[in-house]
């Protein structure tokens, strides 16, 4: 067990930090009187979420519903720039680099008032919970909880967190997608997965009633909640795919909240006084996938190209009303120490990609573009505007029209195609290693990106902890996705917007996540 | 006629079975089931996992043969995205579209058929072509266009209905007023030619020439002959009070059996497709054979010919 600086320093300020943050109370929430009416919210969601467990998937529909129901132990604070804050955890401090002990509360209760303790957490994250169904790996949490080993009970309110190797990312992971903590009680008296994920039972601030597929989830506040009253008696979420039903049922005042408003619709719902629109950037990068095994993709040259002759800013600017940010890499600033901040802006240099073209001996030979009809939001406009931005230093990109990711993914791919990925936890290893690792989505599920230099930094930084030591890596990996064998095209952070009324207390996060509790950032006093 | 009859039930089982060998086919054709239903971000070995879980890693031949199987002992499968059977989630759907199909369906029959025969019996005068105007309007006016217009005139600037759910009878209102007039307008024009066609026939000015009364002659004479041409058109939109409303469904986010469909083929959700092909496909089967009974009844015709004499 390897002792180092970083573990005792990290230690000593993780230990400060959460006594801080735990002697301030849970977050500073803004008090409310107990007697004051709350509303019951509605929410027009565009799709029904296939699981209420938050391991076995982390669909945006899912995502939505899953921070209301269950806690991690450690939490993100969105109105706090992504640091991390204390969760059922009040308190945890490294014990060494690969094992964390964390202090639970004693106040938390689950949804059918059972207390949470360490048998809790170890099941919650086991290989009974975490491999899904018979352990079966139908299961989206070995993402982000992979280098996990074991959790250790030392008392019912103790627990040490046990890294199969030294990571320097445990408490990140701790705080990441599918490691919400769950009640193992009422887990093993469902008696079966199929049971459980329709009727999961959490400690978080609502709890489930009913749900209907494709037509609504159902929460009621959870008033027991560890962290103060939830802010609204209950929450309904309407399931309404058509863009414009969601519109109009905000627009008619049957909706308080509507999900996924692309820009077009920005104006429509802003005339209107008590609406707004609310979001922005998340922590996911929307980017083109390229095939590396395509007869004209596979020289590096021309990939750089298709990076160099985009106008990014045009086209935040003409399709995002500039609300969204252009990342300068595969990274993002909340990755805090992670973050290369002197790493060069993505260019836009026409003549630079025209020379690399005439250097590859590109002939206008037809790429493919496998595009999806808005599957992401402007999605067709922003494929029409790069392919007149490509077309203008001679790329030769053609569109074929597909209708979902199976045929997207379809082999032999030879093809460019649309992608985003959402950092699971915020640093390299939580991002752009999900998608090109050997393990990731374009090598390993697609096949169509390989570089050896890549995945052997990324073996080295997943044990490097220091931080002095990961920037370097992190720097050179950024440097192959960028211009030495380019795996995409980044184009921008993505953005999700929302359209809501006024007089409703909330605000959305960083993330994808939706999140109605008390933590919400439009009631926290900063 | 029983004869007829077991021919008819032959055909239906045959088209039933190829319908349901076509979704089979064409629905994993057209992309991994797998893929399509799981996010794009599910890492390889959840979604082998998931492959495995549901029979999707055997070959397809293997995979149609238990699924032959099983329909043929009862078991229509399950819900990728429920986890339930297939049937149960169709079945809960069903009444809910027939909130809206079977209102409508009368709404179309109340105002197509007399506005159609009114319009013929006064051809060429303001009154016809005012109808057909109408009528032309309804029929080419898109569903999900006119919904639109319903919803933002009756729910967003006056708010009196809602603009989309179900629950109340204030939900029904819009939807089956949209569905009600484009299908009265279709009926309105077949209506009006099948009774233009029967009024030129020459029985017809027998009957006058006979000093019948007018009345009796249209209710007597055009009006059942007519019928029959009304009928086939009827059958159609019976057999579509099932999966007829997919659009208008979509529009005002009614969980019915349109919105089910959509969905369900977006995610690729196998079973319940599948399930749904066999009930549509089973309805519209059922409508026609109905139908072409009821021509015979109509018809005497073709109830000689249906018993093979002359």
């Amino acid at each position: 067990m390897t002792r180092i600086d970083l573990t005792r320093r990290q230690a000593i300020a993780g230990s400060l930090a959460a006594s801080v943050v735990a002697s301030t109370g849970a977050g500073a929430v803004e008090s409310e009187p107990k007697t004051l009416p709350r509303r019951r919210l509605k929410v027009g969601m565009s799709g029904f979420p296939r699981s209420f467990d938050p391991v076995i998937a982390t669909d945006t529909a899912i995502r939505r519903v899953v921070p209301q129901l269950f806690d991690t132990l450690i939490r993100v604070d969105h109105a706090h720039d992504m640091t991390l804050r204390p969760g059922l955890a009040e308190r945890w401090e490294r014990i060494n680099a690969q094992s964390l002990r964390l202090f639970l509360r004693k106040e938390v209760v689950f949804h059918d008032g059972a207390p949470l303790t360490a048998e809790d957490v170890a099941f919650s994250l086991g290989p009974d919970h975490l491999l899904g169904p018979g352990r079966s790996g139908m299961s989206e949490a070995l993402q982000s909880l992979d280098r996990l080993e074991k959790v250790e009970i030392l008392d019912p309110y103790t627990v040490i967190v046990h890294a199969k190797r030294a990571d320097a990312l445990l408490e990140q992971r701790l705080a990441a997608w599918a490691s919400e903590i769950v009640s193992q009680r009422a887990f093993l008296a469902a008696g079966s997965w199929e049971r459980w994920t329709t009727a999961p039972v959490g400690s978080g601030p609502y709890k489930l009633v009913d749900h209907k597929l494709d037509i609504r989830v159902s929460l009621s506040a959870h008033d027991a909640y560890w962290g103060g009253r939830p802010p609204f008696d209950g929450i309904e979420y309407r399931i309404i795919p058509e863009l414009s039903a969601r519109v109009n049922g905000l627009l008619a005042s049957e909706l308080d909240i509507a999900t996924d408003i692309p820009p077009d619709q920005f104006a429509g719902i802003q005339k209107r006084a008590d609406l707004e629109i609310v979001g922005g950037a998340v922590q996911n990068i929307r980017s083109l996938a390229l095939d590396q095994t395509d007869p004209i993709l596979k020289d590096a040259r021309v990939r750089r190209a298709m990076s160099l002759a985009l106008d990014r800013k045009l086209i935040v600017q003409s399709l995002w009303e500039n609300r969204v940010p252009i990342p300068n890499g595969y990274q993002l600033p909340s990755y805090g120490e992670g973050y290369i901040h002197e790493f060069p802006s993505l260019a836009y240099d026409p003549g630079k990609a025209k020379e690399l073209l005439a250097d590859a001996g590109y002939k206008g030979e037809q790429i493919t573009y496998r595009l999806l009809n808005n599957y992401y939001p402007n999605q067709v406009s922003g494929a029409q505007t790069m392919i007149e931005m490509w077309r203008a230093v001679g790329l030769n990109v053609k569109v074929q029209m597909m209708e979902n990711f199976a045929q997207v993914q379809r082999q032999p791919v030879r093809a460019i195609f649309d992608t985003s990925n959402t950092a699971l936890f915020l640093d390299h290893l939580g991002h752009p290693w999900r998608e090109f690792g050997p393990s990731g989505t374009l090598p390993r599920s697609i096949g169509v990106w390989r570089n050896e230099e890549y995945f052997a930094l990324g073996a080295k930084l997943l044990d490097t902890v220091q931080s002095e030591q990961r920037r370097p890596i992190i720097r050179r990996m950024l440097e192959i996705i960028n211009e030495v064998d380019p795996p995409c095209v980044i184009l921008h952070v993505s953005g999700q917007f929302y359209g809501k009324r006024r007089d409703v207390p909330w605000l959305p996060g960083l993330t994808l996540d939706l999140n109605f509790g008390p933590f919400n950032r439009a009631l926290i006093r900063t | 006629m029983a004869r007829f009859i077991l021919v008819r039930l032959a055909r239906a089982f045959l088209t039933i079975a190829i319908v349901v060998t076509f979704a089979f086919v064409v629905l994993r054709a057209s992309g991994d089931p797998a893929l399509a239903l799981l996010s794009p971000e599910t890492p390889a070995e959840a979604v082998e996992a998931f492959r495995k879980a549901w029979g999707l890693d055997a070959p397809l031949w293997v995979q149609y043969v238990r699924y032959l199987f099983a329909v043929v002992h009862g078991d229509l499968g399950q819900s990728m995205r429920d986890g339930r059977a297939a049937i149960t989630v169709v079945a809960e759907r069903i009444p809910i579209t027939l909130m809206l199909t079977a209102p409508a369906l009368i709404l179309n029959l109340m105002i197509g058929i007399p506005a159609g025969v009114y319009a013929a019996l006064k051809r060429d005068s303001l009154a016809d072509r005012l109808v057909m105007m109408v009528a032309v309007i309804g029929f080419t006016v898109p569903s999900f266009v006119l919904g639109l217009l319903f919803i933002l005139a009756f729910a967003v600037e006056l708010p009196w209905f809602p603009s989309g759910g179900a629950g109340t009878w204030h939900h029904v209102v819009l939807p089956v007023i949209t569905l009600g007039l484009g299908g009265a307008a279709v009926l309105a024009r077949f209506s009006r030619s099948a009774m233009l066609e029967v009024l030129g026939q020459p029985y017809i000015r027998a009957a006058s020439a006979k000093g019948v009364p007018w009345a009796r002659v249209v209710t007597g004479h055009a009006l059942p002959n007519a019928a029959i041409a009304v009928l086939t058109i009827v059958g159609f939109m019976v057999g579509n009070l099932i999966a007829g409303t997919v659009l208008v469904e979509s529009v005002y986010s009614w969980p019915g059996i349109g919105s089910l469909l959509v969905v369900s083929v977006a995610s690729r959700d196998l079973a319940v497709v599948q399930c749904i092909l066999l009930v549509v496909a089973a309805a519209m089967i059922t409508t026609n054979l109905t139908i072409d009974l009821l021509y015979g009844m109509l018809d005497p015709r073709l109830r000689q010919l249906h018993s093979g004499r002359r």
